[in-house]
């Protein structure tokens, strides 16, 4: 045991001798394992947010359709789809664009019921929206930000209406760690928001929910059944349904697609990295072999200098993967994922105004040790082999 | 032991703990994210999906239930979704959402018309 402590010491103590092959190593090794890092909390914690957004939201969507473009639908869809088997409840909702103050800040203006909006959310800092005289608004913290409003302050009209425009309120503002679909959102009541947009008697979507397994024989229903030619008011030709399946299934053709081109990358990055520590650790650095020809000259057997190598590895490898967590953890916590998210976020620009949604998860960390050990045992271990296995007098030439 | 790689040891240690920590309050961390996100979508009946934070160039890319394809595709430029700041460029897109089969009324399957 004494023996292989000595052997374990020496090992450590090798990462010391050579100096400038190790930091090169380590530093290799960080580059790159930070990235991969970064890249795969980043899209880990959009697809959590993704699905999160679809697993916790209606069974059904229900828009309209017309020339194959999406359109209003009319509130007389409401009761006939309430009437169809295996229907719970039916919400329509309103979701549209609205430009605000003088630097043309566009936001996200959602209307729901006021019997669909709970009395109170933790994701809200204030109250939520109520039928009233003025508007009552909630807004999300990038529009809070840009236009300077906190609780309580008055929005002026931002629209118009033919019966004349009404002073709006900020009675909340969205909490920063919520999704970042929050950022530029104005939550209110369904009458504010069709008041906004001056559209009566409609909806942007009607959201379905329907008893368990019901969802599919549901969505045939309001397809067959809802003829929106007899609903009054409805000048669209036909519904449109989405289902929560079909959300779902998006996930894993489109984020799994691109990662695993993320990783492929990664992968041949990997490979450039093996190439790269062969050369600095062994078949390029005569001082290696003489030191390996001095110890076995001194009677060290192969095992032990190949043990001798593979603690070396380990080290540098730990400390690699460690540092490349602690500063992927910086990276995307401190600088919110500055630079490296508009590759994944397109259209954040270099610094993104939005608070990123990342997840460090143990099993990128440990795969990330993993692929530094496979980098670094491989560049270490056939080249200690090959000087531990010729005559020490040729390893010390 | 020697004093160096009992030094370097330690330094092992000290990186080797932070990293757990860091991972340990992450998943803490992810937790409240959790909740707060499951707060803000039962709030607004599910809405937000891709990488768009707001409605102005693509509303697919925020939401592909409000718009089942990038509206560029729609546009002036002949393939104009390619050109798509905010799913062309980024590493997590996701394909049009088509209304599957099984959602079309029957006796239109084909490109046939409705019965009567």
């Amino acid at each position: 045991m004494r023996h292989l402590l000595d052997i374990v010491s020496t090992g450590l103590e090798s990462v010391l001798l050579h100096p400038l092959r190790s930091v090169v190593s380590f530093s290799a090794l960080v580059i790159m394992l930070l990235p991969y890092l970064v890249g795969l909390g980043l899209a880990e914690g959009l697809r959590a947010e993704a699905v999160r957004s679809t697993q916790l939201g209606a069974d059904l969507y229900v828009t309209g359709s017309q020339f194959g473009r999406p359109g209003p639908i009319s509130l007389a869809a409401v009761s006939v789809i309430r009437q169809i088997d295996g229907v719970v409840a039916v919400t329509p909702r309103i979701v549209g664009e609205v430009v605000l103050g003088k630097e043309r800040v566009h936001a996200v203006l959602v209307g729901l019921p006021p019997d669909f909006l709970p009395d109170w959310s933790d994701s809200i800092n204030g109250e939520l929206p109520h039928p009233g005289q003025f508007h009552e608004l909630v807004i999300g913290t990038e529009l809070a930000r840009r236009l300077n409003l906190k609780v309580g302050d008055p929005l002026l009209p931002f629209y118009e209406n033919h019966r004349g425009d009404r002073i709006a309120r900020i009675v909340g503002i969205f909490k920063p760690d919520g999704p970042p679909w929050q950022a530029n959102l104005i939550l209110t009541t369904f009458d504010s928001a069709a008041y906004v947009f001056d559209q009566d008697g409609a909806a942007t979507d009607l959201l379905v929910w329907c008893r368990p397994n019901e969802q599919a024989n549901v969505s045939r229903a309001i397809a067959r059944r809802l003829s929106l030619r007899d609903v009054p008011g409805q000048a669209i030709a036909r519904p449109r349904v989405t289902s929560r399946e079909d959300l779902l299934a998006l996930l894993p053709q489109g984020l799994l697609h691109r990662e695993g081109v993320f990783n492929l990358h990664f992968v041949v990055v990997f490979v450039v990295g093996i190439l790269v520590l062969l050369v600095s650790s062994g078949l390029g650095l005569p001082e290696r072999r003489r030191e390996i020809g001095i110890l076995k000259a001194t009677g060290w057997q192969t095992d032990e200098l190949l043990l001798r190598g593979v603690v070396e590895s380990v080290a540098l490898s730990l400390a690699a993967t460690c540092t490349s967590i602690l500063l992927a953890w910086l990276w995307l916590r401190v600088g919110n994922g500055y630079g490296i998210a508009a590759l994944f976020l397109g259209g954040t620009g270099a610094a993104p105004n939005i608070r990123v949604p990342f997840r460090l998860s143990p099993v990128p960390a440990l795969l990330a040790l993993v692929l530094s050990l496979v980098v670094m045992l491989s560049g270490t271990l056939y080249s200690s082999w090959r000087a531990a296995t010729a005559p020490p007098r040729e390893a010390m030439r | 032991m020697e004093s160096r790689a009992a030094g370097l040891l330690l330094i092992l240690l000290i990186l080797t703990v932070a990293a757990v920590a860091v991972l340990v309050a992450e998943g803490h961390a992810e937790r409240r994210r959790e909740a707060r996100a499951e707060e803000f979508q039962q709030l607004v009946g599910g809405l937000g999906f891709g990488p768009a934070t707001d409605l102005s160039n693509c509303v697919f890319a925020f939401d592909p239930r409000l718009e089942g394809s990038c509206s560029l595709g729609h546009g002036l430029i002949p393939g104009g979704a390619c050109f798509c700041l905010w799913h062309a460029g980024s590493l997590l897109p996701y394909p049009p959402l088509d209304v599957p089969s099984d959602h079309r009324p029957s006796g239109e399957e084909d490109g046939d018309a409705s019965p009567p």
